[in-house]
């Protein structure tokens, strides 16, 4: 039996303290906060977006938007989880916009190549110790991923990066999204059902 | 669970992969799972995508990144943003300027009184 690993809730009121001194605009909370959560914000927004430019005014987007909102948070959730909910409308209010003007990502699965070149972290899908063909499939693979969670439309890509990327529970969803658990649910398997056909259609 | 067809069994894939199906319902879809091999292969697939999307790396902001939302914010906001510093971090403006209108004040009031054809009231 393990203790647990926060029994005096030292996180919560560390946190409190952080919004606290947020709302006093202080420059090195601020600071802060961008550096706790700038690669939770950032991996939700480019799994989102799929592409690296947009990702970046986005996620500096959000970041802009808790600092102007900081204010209003009463402090009901926690501050990951009002982050997340701010990055997902800016991701769907974005989809929105580049949707209208008919964007397409391109040229992922290049800086993927590069990154990986570059000695990045390995990941399930890019596996460094099965040769060189064995990366290549791996970032074909994590190229098709990208462009079958791209397929999904916004409510429906949300879920699934919050749930299956991000590793979220249905309860923290449900707090970051407002729907109800059993709405999810079902969004969430249309999501995946989709991304199967879709997968299994390519040979993924 | 041969009284489970494929679309009911397919309805189930999502809560058994989040290990959310109760102790009946998870019995009555690995029956089914055993008998049907269309289903098994749909199951297959499900959990190979699924895996796929969970495999996918973690991704990083890049360098400087936090650096620049800070510089985003000091433009947006013009500086004003963040809480005023102290007198002491910066160069007392305000200070210098009450001190100019006192110093121009006082002259004007030299000036006035020093006139030849000022007329002092008693």
């Amino acid at each position: 039996m393990g203790a647990s690993p926060d029994p005096l809730g030292m996180t919560m009121i560390r946190e409190r303290l952080l919004i606290r001194r947020l709302q006093q605009r202080e420059e090195r909370a601020f600071q802060e906060v961008v550096r706790l959560y700038q690669h939770k914000v950032w991996n939700l927004v480019f799994r989102m977006i799929g592409s690296r430019e947009e990702a970046e005014d986005i996620a500096q987007e959000v970041f802009v938007t808790v600092f102007k909102s900081i204010d209003g948070f009463r402090g009901d959730s926690k501050l990951s989880t009002w982050l997340y909910r701010i990055a997902a409308n800016h991701c769907k209010n974005r989809m929105k916009y580049l949707g209208r003007r008919s964007y397409k990502t391109t040229g992922e699965l290049d800086e993927a190549a590069e990154r990986e070149l570059q000695g990045a972290q390995p990941s399930a899908l890019t596996p460094h110790l099965d040769g060189p063909e064995k990366v290549l499939e791996g970032l074909q693979m994590e190229k098709l991923v990208q462009e079958a969670i791209a397929l999904l439309d916004e409510d429906h890509r949300v879920l699934v990066v919050l749930r299956d990327v991000e590793d979220l529970s249905y309860q923290e969803i449900t707090a970051i999204t407002g729907l109800a658990e059993g709405t999810v649910k079902s969004r969430l398997h249309r999501a995946r059902m989709a991304l199967k056909d879709y997968l299994a259609k390519r040979g993924g | 669970m041969s009284d489970v067809d494929h679309a009911q069994a397919s309805e189930l894939f999502s809560s058994y992969w989040d290990e959310d199906l109760g102790p009946d319902d998870t019995a009555r879809l690995e029956e089914h799972l055993r008998s049907c091999i269309v289903c098994r292969r749909e199951y297959a697939d499900f959990e190979k995508a699924l895996g796929a999307v969970g495999g996918l790396p973690h991704e990083i902001a890049p360098p400087g990144f936090a650096a620049g939302v800070v510089k985003r914010v000091h433009k947006r906001s013009r500086g004003r943003f963040f809480a005023t510093r102290g007198m002491l971090d910066r160069v007392p403006y305000e200070l210098f300027s009450l001190v100019m209108l006192g110093l121009i004040l006082a002259i004007y009031v030299i000036l006035q009184l020093s006139q030849p054809g000022h007329v002092k009231i008693p």
